[in-house]
């Protein structure tokens, strides 16, 4: 595929990255080369077979419905300068 | 060709070679109160900080921490209590968390982050009196082959044996200090897709990436949940299956733990067989035909020749086996697989809960400050990894680019299957070259990055354990404007090799067994110097 400056942009923005121009520039080619790495498994013939998410086939590991000791709220709000009142402070919603 | 140059095996400047006992047998001295491990403890923060200075091995160091468990373990070994890394001078990869101890991954994004918490497999060496000396560099998250891609504000570790070059990446903090430290020292490092065995190859120490699933990643900073796996690095392989012992085991906290995971060192920790045979005696050595060949340098090709002919000298059985799918696909469909994964793991980061919390502002809304919180975070490859995720997980992208990917690594996963119907062990090259210098790594574009880890992407996609052990010594010149050269002022450095081996799930015992059979070669000159 085609990859352009406005390509990057757009990917940018999803990821929630901003970049500079010198940064868009750079990897306009960068990204036209990787894909081309990536077009490269268009070439095998999956037809038979199943996506791997895993390499080993994991069972469903549940634990058991019962409480157990966890962080206090005091130490999870001990990383971060944005708490108040004992929750955690973020950006303006409206 | 051989040189009639210093045989690094047997001479005294021996990089891997420093006299540093084993570490079973250190520990030992431990157990029997043999060890003062408060000044033993003292001597390894020393000499580590004193070539961290040279070479940026760590992080950071963890001083205050090693001397309260050095005298933590003093005071139960006193009273008789025995642990299996007891006194143990162990360095922790930056990406796993360590209670109070900054754990940033090698990244701004986890700026200050000292979890309340420590990771499973840091907790169970604590347990059997290991004493952690700091966290070491790597690649920001794990994102690189070379550890120069390291995070904004981090240092870039270099080669023990020539600092104008790359220790390999991303665990490359590990392989150093493990590398240049002449005390007993064991490494925790990380692979996704060959992050251990990268390394150990450049840096010329043994680099053991277990089995997906047997070691906890609960605690671990994560790069790609389906391909990461935490490992050992040691002086020697011993050294790093001791570890990985203790690392090893089943772990209610992390969903992908494997149910019967665990690995016992005890069993093989002696280097015969009961009857007495060499334990490698009619081991099928599948010797992996498609790397060998172009791209891989001659020297290399050589020394790991010799290295498989050193096993069937032992009595192991060699023959050619290829993949071709793996070596051709394979590189593509691990980085698609990563880069994917590396994406969505990677949202969590949004300068709010830890880690690099700029100030909020009235003027920005959650999309407004997390963008900019992760824009001024992240380094170059990590924003590239994650982009490119983002762009394989885009609508009308994904069945093309991911779920394809998906679905040649159940190909690969079968080609291995195939492969270990034949043989019980596959061998090749760990890295198609020397460590390069940082002027030629500067040169390559990210693709040229990537192809580098042909060699590793493999047992990495398919969750296998695999071993890099150093097989041989290349001379070559230093790099050009360095101050490498010794005190006898010769431009001539010693670069080791790596070879690797790779056993099917869970039979890391026979990594052991086989990689304890190859010694490193003679030097070789190298011929081509590029």
């Amino acid at each position: 595929m085609d990859v352009t400056t406005d390509t990057i942009r757009h990917i940018a923005k999803l990821a929630r990255l901003s970049l500079t121009e010198a940064e868009v520039e750079a990897f306009v080619p960068q990204f036209q080369e990787i894909l081309g790495l990536f077009a490269e498994l268009d070439a095998v013939d999956v037809s038979e077979a199943a996506p791997s998410f895993h390499a080993l086939q994991l069972g469903e590991a549940l634990a058991d419905d019962a409480p157990e000791a966890c962080l206090s709220q005091e130490q999870a709000l001990s990383l971060t300068p944005h708490r108040q009142d004992g929750y955690f402070k973020g950006p303006k919603v409206v | 060709m051989v040189r009639a140059g210093p045989d690094k095996e047997g001479s005294s400047e021996a990089p891997v070679q420093r006299g540093a006992l084993p570490v079973a047998a250190f520990v030992a001295q431990v157990n029997a109160c043999a060890v003062d491990v408060v000044a033993h403890t003292e001597q390894a923060l020393t000499e580590l900080a004193a070539l961290d200075e040279q070479h940026h091995f760590f992080t950071v160091m963890t001083p205050e921490l090693a001397r309260a468990q050095a005298q933590a373990v003093t005071a139960k070994i006193a009273q008789g209590w025995k642990g299996r890394l007891a006194g143990v001078p162990l360095s922790v990869k930056d990406c796993l968390c360590v209670e109070g101890v900054l754990s940033q991954a090698g990244s701004k994004a986890l700026e200050g982050y000292a979890p309340v918490f420590s990771a499973t497999a840091v907790q169970r060496c604590i347990d059997e009196g290991a004493i952690i000396v700091g966290k070491t560099s790597q690649d920001e998250f794990g994102f690189g082959s070379f550890s120069t891609n390291v995070g904004i504000g981090f240092a870039v570790p270099t080669n023990p044996h020539d600092p104008s070059r790359a220790c390999g990446g991303s665990s490359g903090g590990s392989a150093g200090v493990t590398a240049l430290t002449r005390l007993p020292h064991l490494s925790i490092a990380e692979s996704t897709g060959g992050s251990i065995a990268s390394p150990a190859s450049f840096c010329g120490v043994a680099g053991l990436c277990p089995t997906y699933g047997q070691v906890s990643r609960y605690g671990l900073l994560d790069y790609a949940n389906s391909l990461d796996k935490i490992g050992s690095m040691g002086k020697s392989v011993d050294d790093a299956a001791l570890l990985l012992s203790v690392m090893a085991g089943h772990d209610t906290k992390d969903s992908t733990s494997l149910p019967d995971a665990g690995f016992d060192y005890s069993a093989i920790a002696s280097t015969r067989a009961a009857d007495g045979l060499s334990p490698v005696e009619g081991l099928r050595i599948g010797v992996l035909a498609d790397f060998f060949g172009e791209g891989v340098l001659p020297e290399v090709r050589e020394h790991v020749q010799r290295a498989a002919q050193q096993l069937a000298d032992a009595g192991a059985r060699l023959k050619s086996v290829s993949l071709p799918l793996t070596a051709k696909q394979g590189v593509g469909a691990y980085y698609m697989t990563a880069v994917t994964e590396a994406s969505t793991n990677l949202a969590k980061y949004c300068g709010i809960r830890y880690g690099h919390a700029p100030a909020l502002s009235v003027d920005e809304d959650f999309n407004a400050s997390f963008t900019r919180a992760r824009s001024e975070s992240f380094g170059t490859e990590a924003k590239r990894r994650i982009m490119l995720g983002t762009f394989a997980r885009m609508a009308g992208y994904r069945d093309a680019y991911y779920i394809r990917a998906a679905k040649v690594r159940t190909l690969i996963l079968r080609e291995y299957e195939e492969a270990f119907s034949k043989v019980d062990v596959l061998l090749c090259p760990t890295m198609p070259v020397l460590p390069p210098r940082f002027d030629e790594i500067a040169k390559l574009t990210p693709l040229q990055n990537y192809l580098m880890d042909i060699m590793t992407v493999g047992p990495n996609l398919a969750g296998l354990p695999h071993l890099s052990v150093p097989c041989g010594w290349v001379a070559a010149d230093a790099g050009r404007g360095s101050a490498v050269g010794g005190a006898g002022g010769s431009d001539t450095v010693f670069l080791p090799v790596g070879c690797m081996l790779i056993s099917p799930h869970k039979r890391e015992d026979v990594l052991v067994q086989a990689g304890r059979i190859i010694r490193p070669a003679p030097a070789l000159a190298k011929g081509d110097e590029s």
